[in-house]
């Protein structure tokens, strides 16, 4: 079951929900200091990206 | 390296491209990309495509797993297989201050250590690479476009439409 909830198809599903997550809130807010938290989750998932199979 | 591209870019891009050219370089990064990492695989992607070369090792235990770490962590030296990175560089080289250029850093360095965090979990070890391979289109091009949003969002500061 573990193994399954860390697959990378739910890491990936958790990424994009994260990004798109933040992606709401800066829009919603209307703030431009909150993409720093959205820098941070584009460049988390750009890490994973390259990381794939490895 | 995060700092790095943000000095080498402030040194030798920032003082003489224009504000509107640097959004535009950007902007052609993030297109490239989205078209490299969904529907157009064949497209080159700009890499340095070698592996670590085992003589780092002889640098010594510490000096050896920093140097293997810091080149293949970074991307520096290995076969990449999306172009989400390079979004990222292009946003540091050009864009981004350097206050956020060291968090988005760390969290490239934390993005990157998820995959062996969570192939220690059960029997992912074994499997987490036949996984990755059969949902590989998927998990790359939905990465590229939610990625390619939130740029476009970091970049214009909000709804495009209220600039």
């Amino acid at each position: 079951m573990l193994a399954k909830l860390t697959g990378p198809p739910v890491v990936a599903l958790v990424l994009n929900a994260v990004l798109a997550g933040s992606v709401a809130v800066v829009l919603v807010s209307g703030s431009t200091s909150l993409s720093l938290f959205l820098v941070i989750a584009l460049a988390a998932t750009a890490g994973f990206a390259i990381s794939g199979s490895v | 390296m995060a700092l790095v591209l943000v000095v080498l870019g402030s040194v030798f891009l920032r003082s003489w491209i224009p504000a509107g050219a640097a959004l535009g370089v950007v902007m052609t990064v993030i297109v490239y990309a989205v078209l490299h990492d969904s529907i157009l695989p064949t497209l080159p992607m700009p890499q340095n495509a070698r592996q670590v070369p085992e003589l780092v090792v002889g640098s010594g235990p510490r000096l050896g797993a920093l140097q293997f770490g810091l080149e293949m962590g970074t991307g520096m030296r290995t076969f990449m297989t999306s172009m989400s990175p390079h979004m990222l560089g292009a946003a540091l080289l050009v864009l981004l201050p350097w206050q956020q250029a060291l968090v988005a850093g760390a969290a490239f360095g934390a993005g990157r250590a998820i995959v062996p965090l969570a192939r220690a979990f059960g029997d992912n070890d074994a499997s987490w690479s036949a996984q990755f391979a059969r949902h590989e289109r998927t998990i790359r091009s939905s990465i590229a476009i939610t990625s390619a949003t939130g740029w476009v969002v970091v970049i214009l500061g909000g709804w495009p439409w209220q600039l």
